[in-house]
């Protein structure tokens, strides 16, 4: 027997944003003792996250609806890792790595659990990490991308989130 | 009995986790720490442990891993006449209400969410300890 989710598609909208801001903070907050500061986010077409390292997780309700991609400038990242691992990085290294993949699994179970509080049925999933210096991560996705930069400590790193609902 | 002479078992797959960990830990005192990089690796260290001399007195365990999850993991574990009651405490960011029940009611001790500080790891487990040894 087949059954059908009545979970809401998911919409690009300032709640969405308020939602993926507020995921960031409390990551970065609670992991780093740090707030990350952000500009105003925007809704594009073809925006390329620019980063030297990136985690992209997928964001699944009955079908795949959206791509979750944090992007990191290696400067920022290593900064960031620093606070935990009590060290300086200069490469990206498997710490490093495994880094941006736990914080981005840490920032889409907050976002997932506040949509899903909301009636949405997003599943748990495991996160890629995309590695090279200067990468653009195209979106193939058919809708739009909400896209807020952020500052940490001065250092910048963006969250997209790309939808296929135009 | 958990105290910090008990050997504890860090099951995650995640390095910069299971040093957060480890660290929080090692401030409470405990020495005797393993670490399982997933949850296959898990479930044959715990099932090992549990018929040598020294079982694991406590158990953190992810969720979301490689091989087998931690929930598969923690049922692994009820299932063992030896290891029914070891204190199994799922760590992970799976916050939503339903896992926490789920994982509860698969026999997990306790539940912690992602994003922890090493502080509110250690009070965690301070409460834990103590509401075991009572």
């Amino acid at each position: 027997m087949q059954t059908h989710s009545n979970a809401p598609r998911l919409v690009v909208d300032d709640q969405l944003a308020k939602i993926a801001i507020q995921s960031v903070r409390k990551a970065m907050e609670t992991l780093f003792t740090l707030t990350p500061t952000n500009t105003p986010w925007s809704l594009q077409k073809n925006f390329q996250s620019h980063g030297d390292i990136s985690g992209i997780i997928s964001m699944v309700q009955e079908k795949m609806e959206a791509t979750l991609i944090v992007s990191f400038e290696a400067k920022t990242i290593f900064q960031l890792m620093k606070k935990v691992y009590k060290r300086d990085f200069t490469t990206i290294d498997s710490s490093i790595q495994q880094g941006v993949g736990e914080l981005t699994n840490i920032i889409y179970s907050s976002i997932k659990q506040k949509l899903n509080d909301r009636g949405h049925e997003f599943k748990m999933a495991i996160p890629n990490v995309v590695i090279g210096q200067g990468h653009s991560i195209i979106n193939l996705h058919e809708g739009q991308q909400l896209v807020v930069p952020f500052s940490a400590d001065g250092n910048p790193f963006y969250v997209e989130v790309a939808t296929n609902q135009s | 009995m958990l105290s910090i002479a008990s050997k504890v078992l860090i099951a995650e797959d995640f390095e910069m986790t299971r040093l957060m960990l480890r660290n929080c830990l090692v401030k409470l005192g405990y020495t005797k720490i393993e670490e399982a990089l997933d949850g296959g690796q898990a479930a044959a260290m715990i099932e090992k442990a549990a018929s040598s001399p020294e079982p694991y007195g406590l158990i953190l365990c992810d969720w979301n891993m490689p091989k087998l999850t931690g929930i598969d993991v923690l049922k692994t574990c009820r299932m063992n006449p030896k290891t029914i009651r070891t204190p199994f405490v799922m760590v992970t960011a799976e916050s939503e209400r339903k896992y926490v029940v789920q994982a509860l009611s698969a026999g997990a001790t306790d539940y912690i969410v992602k994003p922890f500080t090493e502080a509110s790891i250690g009070k965690k487990l301070e409460k834990i300890a103590a509401r075991l040894n009572r």
